[in-house]
């Protein structure tokens, strides 16, 4: 048998084998379009001032029409404005939230389980310490205890997820360290960074990207959760956690102040959550090929 | 008629893009007393073929295509579910290769072999003697009869104290033992054992082919041996059916396919095999070194 | 000259605790094993699982530690001082495993997989970027594949052909001895045949010293001249290939060359019974 007659098959790219599959496609559209507006949002929305908290105390509480298609708030701003506005801060917040933690979690999973013994030790114990405390709980009271604002809540959230990343980071370092490639590299005289990096992490990374395509829409919840009891970002900054807070008062007489903010999460959770259940199938060894 | 007679087989894996056919119209049978080998390499199909006479197959993705299976004369593809379950692990048995992997290392030897002697008690009473009318106590009684007195006779000394172990407390021979005791346990007409030998060492390996020898004569048992080993279908068969590609290329008995072998493929794989003691003039360019 | 020496070497593992608070009896893997490879030579080792076969070849590029014993390879101890001669033992011996899939790393390319023991050697190699992707083509020839694979992933290959990477890969470094572990075991029979001829023909053109380690008996009669028995941690017999499977001195060997089931109609179970 002639070794060259028999060439393999190439395989499909990760777009193109995710793309197949509609549903998560769909997901990832919504997921563009959602960094789209954050960016682009305040040039598109008809009140831009009203991000920036201008009011209009002659058009409070009108219903949703053509020229407020979600209708006005009780200061007379535009809802779809705020709504678009606070676009951009929940996906700053999950987005940066996410990959502090995965950023944490690995190189203190990747210590761990890669050196063990001492640092094993160590690290682990405070990981274990961390995720004795139940996480939303955790950043309550770190976002209390720092105070309000963007960044405070970024690294109260960060301080409650990065646990999990770490614990993860350290399971598949300590399976790959067995794995014959890595053994292999090893006998070849390979130092332990390069097989480290060369070896261990690159195939640590894709179940790090799917915990974290799953986690950002648990950390735009939590974001809108923290903003919800009040501890998130200021007013009159948009957050649509805060949003919805605010809005309980009028409801359900002004339902739309409360609908559009809590559709807006409730479509990129969802979003989030069927992007990151795509990226994990095409992912999967088992579905290659 | 045969005990199991395959007439064109065809089987293919139905996938998102199109189906690939992966059983070329097999033609096989096997009677009582009879040992078929089916060799091939990896990727020929024995495996699927042995899967898809005991309808084993997740259909989808497995889409049978043409042919029938038939079991003393009915055709197994016609089976309905529950004929199915009644038919399985009562009428043929089955064993496989990892001996390791088919024990569930949560449960004892004794609630493994039971739970299947227990069906069979339920399902077919009168395999281990039981009136369709015997009551439960009879039932579990006639079960664990047949457990010990199989363990005893596919070699296990002492059964009645290890029948409680755990799987992982007996070797790798032992575990196999067991697994082709549960196998026999509805009183088979036939076996098919999948590569029940590979992950064996060879001493091992060749006590467990003169236990499967024995059983064969024992019971009158018809076997489909799936199998890569050349050297195992010349220790043990009686025949021997040459897979590739999803097609059986040479079949007939042992000695004449071996001795004077008509295909090809089936030379190739021939000479393929380095021999332990190889016939004068014959390899071991070792010995040409410089 | 020798060019590994092995006196002496014993190795034992914590063994698992009986009970609860069970006294933990050590399992003897290898048991006072001594063996000398002339350069040039083809020695196997062969014996069935837990022997200490693979024991012995894991001491030998130091990913085990063994409990007493001397190993020199080519003037090298690698017991001694693991960190100075880690690299220079990896300069002289390179291993082959087994299992073809899991022994390349499955997100490197298998010109990145080839290229990189000349990465970690470049000292003494002292090869560029460019020579390195010469040699990189040069080593897939050497092995039969074309140096198109390069830009491939091991996926995407066939157990016999990702044996060959491992094989290129091995050799990138021009090492002087090849540790193969099984590595016919996990293919194909007319797959094994070729990666045993191939194993050959490099043998004879670079003067390589092998060690392989098997429990495929025919393998090691097709491509060793001397032959060691391993049985439970000890050497019960060794000698000249031919001599030890035609006329083997040791029950246990005679045992283990019976048990090989042999392509020959006349040895079946049914002409044994028939005749006896």
């Amino acid at each position: 048998m002639s070794v060259a007659e028999d060439a393999p098959p190439r395989s499909d790219s990760f777009l193109r084998r995710y793309m197949s599959n509609r549903v998560p496609a769909l997901a990832l559209a919504v997921v563009v379009a959602l960094f789209a507006l954050a960016a682009f949002g305040e040039f598109l929305t008809p009140y831009p001032d009203h991000i920036r908290g201008a009011v209009n105390m002659d058009d409070r509480f009108m219903s949703p029409s053509a020229k407020h298609p979600f209708g006005t708030n009780e200061l007379g701003q535009d809802v779809l404005s705020l709504v678009l506005g606070g676009a951009r801060i929940s996906l700053i917040a999950a987005v940066s939230i996410i990959a502090l933690s995965a950023l944490i979690g690995t190189v203190v999973g990747a210590v761990a389980g890669y050196f063990g013994r001492f640092a094993d030790e160590v690290l682990m114990r405070l990981t274990d310490l961390m995720l004795t405390v139940p996480s939303l709980i955790l950043a309550m009271a770190v976002a209390a205890a720092l105070g309000q604002g963007l960044f405070n809540l970024v690294v109260a959230i960060t301080l409650a997820t990065w646990p999990g990343y770490a614990r993860l980071v350290r399971g598949e370092v300590q399976a790959l360290k067995g794995e014959l490639f890595v053994q292999a590299a090893r006998t070849m005289g390979a130092g332990r960074l390069r097989v480290l990096f060369r070896h261990v992490l690159p195939n640590v990374a894709p179940a790090v990207i799917v915990k974290m395509s799953l986690e950002i829409s648990f950390a735009m919840i939590t974001v809108a959760s923290l903003g919800f009891i009040g501890i998130g970002v200021l007013p009159p900054t948009p957050e649509w956690g805060s949003m919805l807070s605010n809005a309980r008062s009028y409801m359900p007489t002004y339902w739309w102040i409360a609908v559009f903010p809590g559709l807006a999460i409730l479509v990129s959770v969802f979003a989030f959550n069927l992007l990151g259940e795509g990226i994990r199938e095409t992912l999967d060894p088992r579905g290659q090929r | 008629m045969a005990l199991l007679q395959i007439n064109d087989l065809g089987l293919e894996f139905v996938a998102k893009r199109g189906a690939t056919q992966v059983l070329h119209g097999i033609d096989l049978s096997v009677d009582r007393g009879q040992i078929m080998g089916m060799v091939g390499e990896t990727g020929a199909g024995k495996s699927v073929a042995a899967m898809s006479v005991a309808r084993l197959l997740p259909s989808p993705p497995a889409r049978y295509t043409s042919g029938r299976v038939l079991f003393e004369g009915r055709d197994v593809l016609d089976f309905a579910e529950s004929e199915l379950r009644r038919w399985r692990g009562v009428r043929i048995g089955m064993v496989f290769q990892d001996p390791s992997s088919n024990f569930n290392p949560v449960f004892t030897v004794r609630q493994q072999l039971m739970d299947v002697a227990l069906h069979v008690a339920n399902t077919a009473p009168e395999r281990l003697g039981l009136t369709p009318h015997a009551g439960r106590r009879a039932r579990r009684r006639a079960a664990l009869d047949a457990c010990l007195s199989l363990l005893d006779k596919v070699g296990i000394p002492d059964a009645r104290a290890r029948f409680d172990s755990y799987p992982h407390q007996f070797s790798g021979g032992m575990r196999q033992r067991a697994l082709i005791a549960m196998a026999l346990l509805g009183r088979p007409e036939l076996l098919i054992a999948d590569e029940p030998t590979t992950a064996l060492d060879v001493t091992v390996q060749a006590r467990v082919l003169e236990l499967l020898y024995d059983l064969v004569e024992e019971f009158n048992l018809a076997m489909l041996l799936i199998t890569h080993n050349m050297g195992v279908v010349a220790k043990l068969c009686t025949d021997v059916a040459v897979m590739s590609d999803g097609r059986i290329v040479e079949k007939g008995d042992v000695r004449s396919v071996l001795r004077d072998p008509q295909h090809p493929y089936t030379r190739k794989l021939l000479n393929a095999i380095p021999r332990v003691r190889p016939a004068a003039g014959e390899q071991a360019p070792a010995a040409q070194a410089p | 000259m020798s060019m590994i020496v092995i006196q002496g070497l014993c190795k034992q593992f914590r063994g698992a605790a009986t009970g609860l608070f069970g006294h933990r009896k050590p399992i003897v893997a290898l048991d006072d094993v001594s063996l000398a490879i002339a350069e040039g030579e083809s020695y196997g080792l062969v014996g069935e699982s837990g022997s200490g076969k693979s024991t012995l070849a894991r001491c030998l590029v130091g990913l085990e530690r063994p409990t007493r014993g001397r190993i020199e390879i080519d003037g090298l101890d690698p017991l001694a001082d693991r960190q100075r001669t880690a690299k220079r033992l990896a300069e002289t011996v390179q291993i082959v495993f087994q299992d073809p899939y899991s022994s390349l790393n499955p997100r490197m390319q298998v010109g990145a997989i080839i290229e990189e023991p000349m990465i970690v050697h470049r000292s003494r190699l002292g090869l560029r970027r460019d020579a390195r992707r010469r040699g990189v083509a040069r080593l897939l020839e050497r092995v039969g594949l074309p140096p198109s694979c390069a830009a491939r992933y091991p996926h995407q290959f066939s157990g016999g052909q990702r044996q060959r990477i491992a094989i290129a890969r091995a050799l990138a470094v021009e090492p002087r001895v090849l540790l193969l572990d099984e590595p016919t075991s996990a293919l194909d029979v007319s797959v094994q045949a070729q990666i045993l001829e191939l194993l050959g023909a490099l043998r004879r053109s670079m003067g390589l010293t092998f060690l392989f380690v098997s429990h495929d008996l025919g393998a090691v009669r097709f491509a060793c001249d001397r032959v060691g028995v391993l049985w439970h941690g000890r050497m019960v017999e060794e000698g000249v290939t031919a001599h030890v499977f035609d006329a083997p001195a040791q029950d246990y060997t005679k045992n283990l060359l019976a048990a090989v089931p042999e392509v020959d109609p006349d040895a079946s179970i049914a002409v044994r019974r028939a005749g006896a």
